[in-house]
């Protein structure tokens, strides 16, 4: 999903070389924590191919995928609860 | 943006998103604009659409591919939780975009400018349509005042009686703020299936 969070699984590393430049970049710009979305936004790849680059990266566990947070089981409420107290601390 | 965050404080982050639609030039950008920690991010999204059901007679399925811009801003929540808002064109014909950013939204606010109510029966519908994923109405008073009341706006566009609408100014961070918080209050507030998945 758009929204999902990647990290690049091992961040002090180097990119293997035998990965697409695009890839590489990917997995340099990972090394904090990037929305799906703010990739393709920051390398200028299209979102469906971003997915598609991520999770070649992800399936030779050259990166790391982050679980969403969706609001549609139970015990993800404790979650959105935290959500809006940081909003609140935000918005007072 | 440190560069030292252990792996560990990466593992755990986790994030999640609120979609904002709404019709043309309703103040969906301003919004994201007011409340994101990061300069709202117009990004060009290519997406592909699968060929609605037709009545051609050629048994090939037909791939459509279209280029829309998207908005989207984010949120610090706290050191492990990441929200990120996303604005949409509100037109029916962006519908099948809107299937892919709105799946796994814990929400969505619809902006509404009070002026041009018709601009957002789309994304009324849409989200009326949709019952998993609860919905927000803001209203952007653009001349400070509005020209219906909310009770009318809800009758005019059909709003289930228990979707909040709330007033608010897009330029303002703390009322675009108030938007969102009433939105996770809302959506805490509903009843949870599990079988809304999806
Ligand atoms: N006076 C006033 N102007 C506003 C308000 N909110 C937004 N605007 C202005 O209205 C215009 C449209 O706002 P946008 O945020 O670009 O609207 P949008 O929904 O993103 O528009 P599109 O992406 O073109 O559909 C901008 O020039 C804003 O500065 C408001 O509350 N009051
Ligand atoms: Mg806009």
């Amino acid at each position: 999903m758009v929204q999902t969070l990647v990290s690049t699984a091992d961040p002090g590393t180097e990119p293997p070389n035998n990965l697409m430049p695009e890839s590489q970049n990917i997995y340099r710009l990972c090394r904090e924590a990037r929305s799906v979305a703010e990739i393709a936004a920051e390398l200028k790849i299209p979102l469906g191919v971003t997915q598609v680059l991520l999770s070649d990266l992800a399936d030779q566990g050259l990166v790391y995928i982050h679980p969403t947070i969706t609001g549609h089981s139970p015990s993800e409420n404790q979650v959105l609860e935290r959500a809006l107290r940081g909003l609140e601390r935000l918005f007072q | 943006m440190g560069s030292n965050v252990s792996s560990n404080d990466t593992a755990s982050m986790m994030s999640t998103k609120i979609v904002i639609a709404g019709g043309f030039g309703a103040g969906k950008t301003t919004l994201v604009g007011s409340v994101s920690e990061i300069p709202p991010v117009t990004t060009e999204a290519v997406m592909t659409e699968a060929s609605r059901a037709h009545d051609d007679t050629s048994a090939t399925p037909q791939k459509v591919t279209t280029t829309v811009a998207m908005d989207f801003g984010r949120l610090t929540l706290d050191r492990e939780l990441i929200m990120y808002m996303f604005g949409t064109p509100g037109q029916a014909r962006f519908w099948f975009m809107w299937d892919d950013l709105v799946r796994g939204a814990v929400g969505a606010v619809i902006v509404v400018d009070s002026r041009r109510l018709a601009d957002c029966f789309d994304a009324v519908d849409y989200f009326e349509k949709n019952q998993n994923i609860p919905y927000v109405i803001a209203l952007n008073k653009f001349d400070g005042q509005l020209e219906y009341t909310p009770d009318e706006i809800r009758e005019a566009l059909e709003i289930s009686p228990d979707v909040p609408i709330i007033d608010f100014d897009a330029r303002d961070r703390r009322s675009s703020g108030n938007v969102l918080k009433r939105l996770l209050e809302y959506t805490l507030s509903r009843p949870k299936s599990a079988e809304l998945v999806g």
